[in-house]
């Protein structure tokens, strides 16, 4: 039964790829503005759990509930219109157009004459840089993205999926390959968006989430072993959890 | 230093700008053993790996293989010298068989003249003794690599990758994303390596239940310094996490 705080409520969600059984009976709560950390070995599940919580890949077993209504969306866009967004990488920002275009791309800001439509460039360059200086930026909106730094990148694409106001925003492996520097800053994005929404990352390993997080929840050959409060939890139990499986 | 120390691996130290990633690592490889490589986020196994594969130089240190002390400007230098290392279904063409995968860019022929006709025959005949030798019946060479299940196409990466006999073959989390009966085969195929080929090997797990079941020596990384080396028999899993932290 979900509680009131809950925002998302899984129960028994499975998915086997022929023999490979790649999540198995998972079931969890996440609360409204909590940042959950998933954390496991390679192959443990935490991408199939995001994929399927962004309609991405559809569970063969198990049911979920958003915002108190049934959720199974079929694809990335059902999963958008419900609030869930997701980030994937470095590959969604297209490199030969500037970090403002980027930023908009697809819901681009513009005047409608009638039936024509004029793409309001002024306007979409000083929200970019508005938003941008807000989050403490300072990587200049007619940059290319080819010219950004990895960590630039990330941090692009992450505050674009912000952006659409979603409810849930998922992220997997989203450290991975940055610099302190640009992991802090993403961090304090996580944590400013924490305010507005739920946040779930995914790591190999507890120590690579950061001290935002208010839960862990660890995986292991596709089950979910269990989640804790970060309160009550050390980073050599999770290790231990995640390693052997058992207390 | 032993006689059965195929790679001796001493004072190895790589930093990056302000970061230690390797401290003074040291170690032993005994010839037909596999020795397991633990550590946390960042503890520094992929630059020992990368430094061992010639990928990266360390800053100071040395490698001796069978005695001889080597350095690698680039991983095809490791390789010439031994050390090779398989990436998870590396490089496999799914719509070619199992042979032409194994022999892939170094296809036995007959010359005739300038003609030349492959050995298809030879090749087959060799794959499935390759195959054989470690245990592996459930492999036809001449099968699509599309129908292998995931276990078998790590088997055929690894046995490609230890065509060439190296000494030293490194192994990053060769099991993951497989079926549990896949994970039982590859086990069954690494331990049989070990006890038949001439290739020592170095493993990264953070599964603790097949570190115990397969690993002879266990050393731990953690912040680029070893807090732990030794058989895995003598630690408890308390011993293991409590290292790696």
């Amino acid at each position: 039964m979900a509680s009131a705080d809950s925002l998302l409520t899984v129960e028994g969600l499975s998915k086997n790829y022929q023999e490979v059984v790649a999540i198995e009976d998972i079931a969890f709560e996440l609360e409204r503005n909590s940042i959950l950390g998933i954390i496991g070995d390679n192959g443990a599940g935490k991408s199939t759990l995001l994929s399927i919580l962004n309609g991405y890949v559809k569970p063969d077993a198990g049911s979920m509930v958003l915002n108190g209504e049934a959720y199974a969306p079929a694809n990335p866009q059902d999963a958008r219109e419900a609030g869930v967004a997701m980030t994937y990488e470095d590959f969604a920002l297209v490199d030969g157009a500037p970090v403002w275009e980027n930023f908009f791309m697809g819901r681009e800001a513009g005047t409608s004459y009638g039936p024509l439509k004029t793409i309001d460039q002024t306007r979409m360059r000083s929200e970019v840089a508005e938003k941008l200086d807000e989050y403490g930026f300072d990587f200049g909106v007619d940059k290319h993205s080819s010219e950004l730094s990895g960590g630039q990148r990330r941090i692009l694409v992450v505050s674009r999926a912000i952006e659409s106001q979603p409810d849930l925003l998922l992220l997997d492996e989203p450290f991975r390959g940055l610099s302190e520097r640009a992991i802090n800053q993403l961090r304090g994005i996580l944590r400013e968006f924490s305010e507005d929404g739920s946040v779930i990352i995914t790591s190999q390993w507890y120590s690579a989430l950061g001290d935002e997080i208010d839960d862990v929840m660890v995986f292991r050959q596709g089950e979910n072993v269990g989640k804790f409060s970060t309160d009550n939890i050390t980073r050599k139990e999770c290790n231990r959890l995640m390693m052997e499986g058992s207390a | 230093m032993s006689e059965e120390n195929v790679l001796v691996v001493d004072g190895i130290s790589k930093s990056y700008g302000a970061v230690q990633a390797l401290s003074d690592v040291s170690f032993e490889l005994q010839r037909n053993s596999i020795m397991g490589l633990v550590g946390d986020n960042g503890a520094g196994k992929s630059t020992l790996l990368k430094v061992l594969n010639g990928y990266i130089q360390p800053d100071d240190g040395e490698i001796r293989i069978e005695g001889k002390p080597v350095s690698f400007a680039n991983p095809q230098q490791a390789y010439d010298a031994g050390i090779t290392m398989t990436y998870q279904y590396m490089a496999l063409v799914d719509s070619a068989t199992v042979w032409e995968n194994f022999f892939m860019g170094r296809e036995k022929a007959n010359s005739f003249g300038p003609l030349k006709t492959l050995k298809t025959d030879t090749m087959i005949a060799t794959v499935s003794e390759q195959l054989s030798k470690y245990g592996v019946e459930s492999i036809d060479p001449t099968d699509t690599v599309e129908s292998l299940t995931g276990g078998q196409k790590q088997i055929l990466s690894i046995s490609r990758s230890i065509a060439s006999e190296p000494q030293v073959l490194m192994l990053d989390e060769p099991l993951t994303e497989l079926s549990r009966d896949d994970r039982t085969s590859v086990i069954s195929f690494v331990r049989n390596l070990r006890e038949r080929s001439d290739t020592s090997i170095i493993l990264v797990s953070h599964d603790l239940d097949i570190v115990r079941d397969l690993v002879d020596h266990l050393m731990i990384l953690n912040q680029g310094e070893t807090t732990l080396s030794g058989s895995p028999a003598d630690f408890t899993t308390d011993d293991i996490v409590d290292e790696m932290v």
